[in-house]
């Protein structure tokens, strides 16, 4: 077993490098980023200090970072949180997770798909999806706003629960926008749902998510193979291992390329999605095999999540109709080891600290979704190489469905997958 | 302010950060496109697939400086741009990246990667002005996008914009706020940290931790006192302030003082 503290992960850049010219065909996903040392920045620190930094690890995710950091501290230090600030805090990941997907569907994917360089071009040939989409966006922000403060690096949430939660207009608000919403939301799910992609699926694979009721948050790690491990022995499952040529860990499942994200909870919980999201699904062959189907699990996803979120504000509003709230847990300092699992958009995000009994951190791994991901990025690129290709593709059309592929993956957020660059030895131009 | 009175050429990069603060550019939403007709988007890998190889009339730069190859493509950036703008806290300060500026380097690499020698990264993160001319910064963690649309248009116009850079304090007395330190005796980093978040972490019943950066000519001495007063150990203090934006000039020659005495 591998236990080195890890790499920092957030894909900013990265290559994926085909060799077709050896005997076997040969991928490797390159992630590029500048070092940043998340992991050895926070060592010394005192354990409050934590989820602040880390949120930086990812803009766009940073309440997953910030929640799961912060679940892992509480565990370390022996809180428990009232069950409210559990209800709300998932509430918080799913508002995440669905502004994660409209963002990546419609900024990077619907552009792609419908062949305009960006956003700007939609506006010029399709005004009202653009306003649609828009008016989703900031109304997604406010809602997040009431909960974590802030959308990017919240401040709201803090080790022991929230340091102020939204009373009762603002959550009624909160659900009325909500239910304005839903309609747009459905239509743009509706776009993905009905568009095809290339077909083919990779053979030997394994699939992980968490047991949490389809809300985000668990404890448990399952896999496709029938795995089901607490927290704490997350590495019994999940392998990290190096490569020279990234900056990033490698993760398998014993060996073998596993993938998370929407797709794998969509094959592993569908029984779980909200009554809305399983009509949608039925629409589609099941299980989603081809990894191009992460997609329309995004789009079964951002569906899920806007009832998922309803649903739970309704039951908030329910225990305030009974009882006040109290928001937070007292905290005291203890020496301890914790580990946090949440389902941050893009899939499993593991956070595992040490402190000592001052509350200083003395260790700390942090794994994240896309360095699960990228094995099985490499292995699902020769597959397509291998079902689509013959040898007189030109490779400007093998390049554009190689990137399509590790868009579909979603690494972290457009500016990951817009700055893939491709790089085919051994073809003919 | 074009070169040829057309569309403004607008540039986006991104060297070492979370892409947060992109992100908030985008979140400006119907308000950006609202300036279409004045800006071309001309790069913008977060947001658009065109890449124009410049020259360009704005650059906004977010992220701080940490590998060898940063600091070239930098110079390639001022070089190509008329005005250069860092956003956020990585650009202006060295961001998070920076808390490693306060360890010893070799250390952190071991720490980190189990092949040091495969890392190619500098000993320190560094601003964007500690290696070409910036016009403007817009500091925050992320930056608050109305500030920077903002300080946008007013470049666009031609104008030298005017960015308020007075303490948090001023900030979160307009809010009506009840002073978190004086009510709660919470610390709170307010006194010496520049506004532009809305009072966020006081008016969420928690003390500032400086994420904005300093304010324009601040007392680092005198708070540290203060917190000293309310009960905090030095120790304490210390950690307090070598937070975010420790790698600033005025905080970093106060901290490098402060923790000799």
């Amino acid at each position: 077993m591998i236990s080195v503290p890890g790499v920092d992960r957030i894909v900013g850049h990265a290559t994926l490098d085909i060799d077709l010219e050896r005997g076997t065909l040969d991928a490797r996903f390159k992630v590029l980023n500048d070092p940043r040392f998340i992991e050895a920045i926070v060592l010394g620190k005192k354990y409050y200090e934590v989820p602040s930094i880390v949120s930086r690890i990812c803009g766009p995710c940073s309440i997953s970072h910030t929640i799961t950091s912060t679940m892992a501290m509480e565990k370390a230090l022996g809180v428990s949180v009232p069950e409210p600030v559990r209800i709300l805090r998932r509430i918080a990941v799913l508002g995440e997770v669905a502004e994660n997907h409209l963002l990546h569907l419609t900024l990077v994917c619907l552009p792609e798909y419908f062949g305009y360089a960006d956003l700007i071009e939609v506006a010029k040939y399709k005004p009202e999806l653009l306003k649609s989409i828009l008016l989703i966006r900031s109304q997604l922000s406010k809602i997040m706003e009431m909960f974590s403060g802030r959308f990017v690096h919240p401040n709201t949430l803090t080790i022991g629960g929230f340091s102020k939660i939204p009373g009762k207009t603002k959550l009624e608000e909160a659900r009325n926008m909500l239910r304005e919403i839903r309609g747009r939301i459905i239509e743009i799910a509706e776009i993905f749902l009905e568009t095809e992609f290339p077909e083919f699926e990779v053979i030997m694979e394994a699939c992980a998510s968490l047991r949490d009721d389809y809300l985000y948050i668990g404890d448990e790690i399952i896999t496709s193979d029938e795995r089901k491990v607490k927290a704490d022995d997350y590495r019994k499952v999940l392998i990290e291992d190096v490569q020279p040529y990234t900056t990033s860990k490698r993760v398998t499942l014993d060996g073998l390329p596993v993938y998370v994200g929407a797709r794998a909870r969509v094959n592993l919980k569908a029984d779980m999605l909200s009554d809305r999201a399983k009509f949608y699904l039925k629409t589609r062959r099941f299980p989603l095999r081809n990894p191009f189907d992460n997609l329309q699990a995004q789009a079964i996803e951002l569906i899920h999540c806007m009832d998922a979120m309803e649903t739970l504000i309704e039951e908030v509003l329910g225990i305030l109709e009974a009882k006040p709230i109290y928001g937070r847990s007292g905290v005291t300092v203890r020496e301890g080891t914790g580990v946090g699992l949440s389902e941050a958009p893009r899939g499993i995000l593991i956070h595992h600290y040490e402190v000592n009994h001052w509350g200083n951190v003395v260790y700390a791994n942090v794994i994240t979704p896309t360095t699960i991901n990228s094995r099985h990025v490499e292995v699902a690129a020769l597959e397509l190489i291998r079902h689509h290709f013959y040898e007189d593709t030109p490779a400007t059309e093998i390049e554009r469905y190689l990137r399509k592929l590790v868009q579909a993956y979603d690494p972290c957020l457009g500016c990951a997958t817009h700055s893939v660059k491709i790089d085919i030895r051994g073809l003919k131009a | 302010m074009s070169r040829d009175g057309g569309k403004v050429k607008l540039a986006v990069f991104k060297f070492s950060s979370c892409s947060g603060c992109q992100d908030r550019l985008i979140d400006l939403g119907e308000n950006l496109l609202s300036l279409t007709e004045k800006v071309e988007v001309a790069y913008f890998l977060e947001a658009s697939s065109r890449t124009d190889p410049g020259p360009y009339d704005v650059a906004l730069i977010e992220g701080s400086i940490s590998t060898p190859h940063d600091v070239e493509l930098v110079k390639e950036i001022r070089k190509n741009s008329r005005i250069v703008i860092t956003i956020g806290t990585c650009a202006v300060y060295g961001g998070i990246q920076a808390l490693r500026n306060w360890m010893n380097y070799q250390e952190v690499v071991k720490q980190v990667y189990p092949r040091p020698e495969w890392i190619n990264s500098l000993e320190k993160s560094t601003p964007v002005s500690d290696h070409i001319k910036v016009d403007y910064q817009v500091s925050g963690c992320p930056v608050n996008e109305l500030q920077l649309f903002n300080i946008l248009k007013q470049v666009l116009t031609g104008r030298r914009p005017y960015h308020r850079l007075e303490s948090l304090c001023q900030e979160c007395k307009r809010r009506g706020n009840a002073c978190v330190m004086v009510s709660r005796g919470i610390p709170c980093l307010g006194p010496i940290m520049v506004e532009g978040c809305g009072a966020l972490c006081p008016s969420y019943g928690r003390g500032c931790y400086g994420c904005f950066g300093p304010m324009i000519d601040p007392k680092p001495d005198a708070l540290a006192m203060r917190l000293e007063e309310i009960g905090l150990p030095k120790e304490e203090v210390i950690i307090r302030l070598r937070g975010f934006t420790s790698w600033s000039d005025p905080i970093r020659r106060f901290l490098e003082r402060y923790e000799r005495e």
